[in-house]
């Protein structure tokens, strides 16, 4: 059963804007006057070494945090002030896949389905996919806490594509994921409708390339490229994780920012 | 295209504290907190007997009769209040605070949750959770009134005051939840406060004046021990109502100061 796209954008909106955003944790910047622009429809890796500010962006963009100086927009909104419009429209996996413990994955999966409105037919529906897609069944009613943390990362991706959201922000989707349940999670995300906007962060840069058509990479508090792979990588069939690395070293060590 | 509508506010937090009344309810936590108010009300209900007994004992052998509604019943409800001080802690400890291994507040955090929502739906919860406790905790007073011993009267004003002071309680832990780095921390600055308030009572009548008329109008004792003797005073209510809203104010804006700011 397709569930209809909530919430409709207009072609070429945008979906996620940054516009000179400064974020510190206390004296330390993670990053200054970045700006960068995620369009309808498009499919970005986010990508920087450790501390470079991947999973604060993604906070940022869905309103666990709010800069110091700049303006971050969701779909024209304001995500910490707007939190339910902006979340409504948006599938979380936050850092180290929160889930409350005493819960089960089932009761995870239902409680997102109400706070997005769905109905118990629509549930259903939705559980059974995702479970199938997933692989949940096995654990579908294990408390959380009593989980590995691959199942853990599976219930929590469960809850976050729960309702068919068109906004997807994935941060280590397939960390903990063996390599069949990895490849459970790229069926997933090959099967989002070509408007949906995606934006997932790994450490597995051919795991990101096969997912996204461009990329974003931070590094030393600034955005160092954004833009479609092709324009930083000599272009192949199947480049492998040797020369992404490579062409990644280069962006992060010494490139210079974006647009100069 | 199908829209989805918004859920209502209400519908929000009662989800919200539906899935913190499972979480609770389905940890060890509630079996410790369980285990420490009964053991500690009962253990206090089974001193008021003994002390009854001996009592009414003297007072016959004086050819007189105990009042037993005041030595038994409202002493015993006053010893409630305390036990539920100790035991509130453990209720809301960790509701606010951030895990390390990513916990509830993250999970509600990337749901269409606002600030707001999140604390009214904990703050429920917890709340419910010490009524729980405290409906059990007066089932013996129950079995003492069926015997003929006390006064329903008492047993009502004395549950209202635990009521409030439960909701006050609850509103108290969630702030020092969402203070603090760890529910270690949540528990002990919760502790602290409840205690603070609670021992604000004995020193009040040795302060003379103005510092003396605060003290007082914030401790928690004499109002307790009001309830206990069957007074329903609208202001102790109020005063416990105020502390409640204060309380979980003052949580909504250290939860949005966590997250930067936040206006």
């Amino acid at each position: 059963m397709t569930i209809p796209l909530r919430n409709p954008v207009p072609a070429d909106a945008i979906r996620a804007l940054f516009k000179n955003v400064t974020k510190r944790f206390g004296a330390r910047p993670v990053f200054e006057n970045l700006s960068l622009k995620l369009k309808r429809g498009g499919r970005y890796g986010l990508l920087g070494p450790n501390g470079a500010g991947k999973t604060t962006l993604m906070r940022l963009m869905y309103g666990a945090l709010c800069p110091d100086d700049g303006e971050v927009l969701v779909d024209g909104l304001v995500p910490w002030r707007e939190t339910w419009a902006v979340l409504a429209r948006l599938g979380v996996l936050a850092e180290n896949a929160p889930l409350v413990p005493e819960l089960t994955p089932q009761e995870h999966l239902k409680l997102a389905a109400s706070l997005r409105g769905l109905s118990s037919k629509d549930f259903s529906g939705e559980c059974e996919r995702l479970s199938s897609a997933l692989n949940l069944s096995a654990f579908l009613k294990c408390p959380a806490g009593a989980l590995s943390m691959g199942q853990r990362r599976r219930a929590a991706l469960a809850a976050a594509f729960m309702g068919q959201p068109d906004f997807l922000i994935l941060d280590e989707p397939t960390s903990g994921l063996d390599p069949d349940e990895a490849a459970h999670l790229r069926n997933l995300l090959s099967d989002l409708p070509s408007s949906a906007t995606l934006l997932i962060s790994s450490h597995i840069l051919s795991e990101v390339f096969d997912l996204t058509s461009e990329i974003i990479v931070l590094a030393g508090g600034r955005l160092k490229a954004q833009g479609p792979w092709v324009d930083f990588l000599d272009v192949r069939e199947n480049p492998g994780e040797s020369v992404l690395r490579a062409s990644y070293l280069k962006l992060t060590e010494s490139g210079p920012e974006a647009g100069q | 295209m199908m829209m989805r509508p918004q859920i209502s506010n209400g519908r929000a937090i009662s989800l919200v504290a539906g899935a913190e009344l499972k979480s609770f309810w389905g940890g060890a936590s509630a079996g410790l907190a369980v285990a420490v108010f009964l053991g500690l009300s009962g253990f206090f209900f089974y001193n008021g007997v003994a002390d009854y007994v001996m009592g009414a004992l003297l007072a016959a052998s004086k050819g007189r009769a105990l009042d037993a509604s005041i030595s038994l019943f409202s002493q015993g409800l006053t010893y409630i209040s305390l036990v539920m001080m100790l035991v509130a802690p453990l209720v809301t400890m960790r509701s606010l605070t951030p895990a390390r291994r990513g916990g509830r507040l993250d999970f509600f955090q990337t749901m269409p949750l606002n600030g707001p929502q999140i604390i009214l739906g904990q703050y429920l919860s917890a709340f419910l959770s010490l009524a729980i406790l405290i409906i059990l905790a007066l089932v013996p007073f129950v079995v003492l009134l069926a015997a003929g011993v006390g006064s329903l009267a008492v047993l009502f004003t004395a549950a209202a005051g635990l009521l409030a002071l439960g909701s006050a309680l609850a509103a108290l832990g969630l702030m020092c939840s969402a203070a603090s780095s760890s529910p270690m921390g949540a528990a002990l600055g919760a502790l602290g406060l409840g205690g603070l308030m609670w021992v604000l009572g004995w020193a009040a009548p040795y302060l003379d004046g103005l510092f003396g008329d605060i003290w007082s109008g914030l401790a928690f004792m004499p109002r307790i021990s009001r309830f206990a003797l069957g007074m329903l005073d609208g202001n102790d209510l109020l005063f416990f109502a105020v502390l409640t809203v204060a309380a979980l104010l003052n949580a909504a804006v250290l939860l949005a100061a966590r997250t930067g700011g936040g206006d």
